[in-house]
């Protein structure tokens, strides 16, 4: 497994919520979780006898949306991801997640765990995934004197449960 | 009925609330599968059988306990060349070839397969070992 020079950073798993395996082959290679209001995306990296590493870094709901409809390669929302920099955790499959992830600026990822540049989707989008790009998940403010109008063309795309006041 | 090779595991998971998803007999089936061509104690474990275990915590589900494989060559070594684009150790745990046999209703039972990817589970019988049956076919390097 590839040596990391960096530093730890804590990290707090048990606030995180799986929601969806984006790719899966014999297990997970690219899962979403949600934690609040943060996407993280947790990427396969390496093994070795006793760990699988993984690389995670937050993404936006946008940019997910873009790279599961093949507008944008897992590569830019690795190198672009809004934090600047990811972690890795190496996990043996058993017990707690580690509290504690190594930490990496995106400029110094070993070039073995990048993504290819052409790395777009071109996996099946399950109806887990549908269901978090959907677009009740995306938080928007409408001006009230633009709500009328906004409710009507919500009603009109047959998204009525979605709309929401704030 | 035969007793799953990991029906121990699969009860649990049932016990828990989880539904095994509709299996069927595979008659069979030519599957193709990814595997190690030098590494071959590696071949044809489960995900949450492995060791290390590629299973993120509070994950189970039934599919760890399954085989993934494909109905279409073609198929499986374009989604090969798919997953190596998410990093360059990915055959590390993907494994290096593509290997190939015949499942055969004695062997155990398949779920559905995907329309688009031509995917599908395979879930073994206590008696099956595909590393009789199976050989390798090409190697994906």
């Amino acid at each position: 497994m590839t040596t990391l020079e960096t530093f730890s950073l804590p990290f707090d798993f048990s606030k995180m919520k799986k929601a969806a395996d984006l790719i899966y082959e014999n297990g997970t290679l690219l899962a979403l979780y949600v934690s609040e209001n943060d996407y993280y995306l947790f990427l396969w990296a390496d093994c070795n006898e006793t760990f699988n590493r993984w690389m995670i870094f937050r993404t936006t709901l946008k940019d997910l949306s873009s790279y599961i409809y093949g507008k944008m390669p897992l590569y830019d929302l690795v190198v672009n991801n809004p934090d600047g920099f990811v972690r890795f955790a190496d996990y043996s499959g058993q017990g707690k997640f580690p509290s504690e992830t190594l930490s990496l600026p995106v400029k110094k990822i070993p070039e073995d765990y990048l993504p290819d540049e052409d790395s777009y989707f071109e996996f099946e989008i399950t109806d887990e995934i549908k269901n978090v790009i959907s677009p009740k998940n995306y938080k928007i403010s409408v001006p009230e004197k633009e709500q009328s109008l906004f409710f009507t063309l919500m009603d009109k795309l047959g998204w009525k449960s979605t709309a929401a006041v704030w | 009925m035969a007793e799953f090779k990991y029906q121990q595991q699969i009860d649990g998971l049932i016990k828990s609330g989880l539904t095994l998803p509709e299996l069927f007999s595979p008659n069979g089936l030519t599957a193709f599968r990814f595997a190690f061509k030098d590494d071959k104690e590696k071949n044809h474990l489960p995900v949450s059988v492995i060791n290390p275990s590629r299973v993120l915590p509070d994950d189970l589900k039934f599919s760890g306990y399954a085989l993934s494989c494909y109905d279409d060559e073609q198929k499986a070594v374009f989604r090969y060349k798919n997953l190596c684009k998410l990093n360059k150790k990915m055959r590390l745990t993907l494994g290096d070839s593509l290997c190939c046999g015949k499942l055969e209703n004695k062997d155990g039972l398949i779920s559905e397969i995907e329309t688009f990817s031509r995917h599908f589970d395979f879930y073994e019988y206590a008696n099956c070992d595909l590393s009789k049956t199976f050989t390798i076919k090409q190697i994906l390097l």
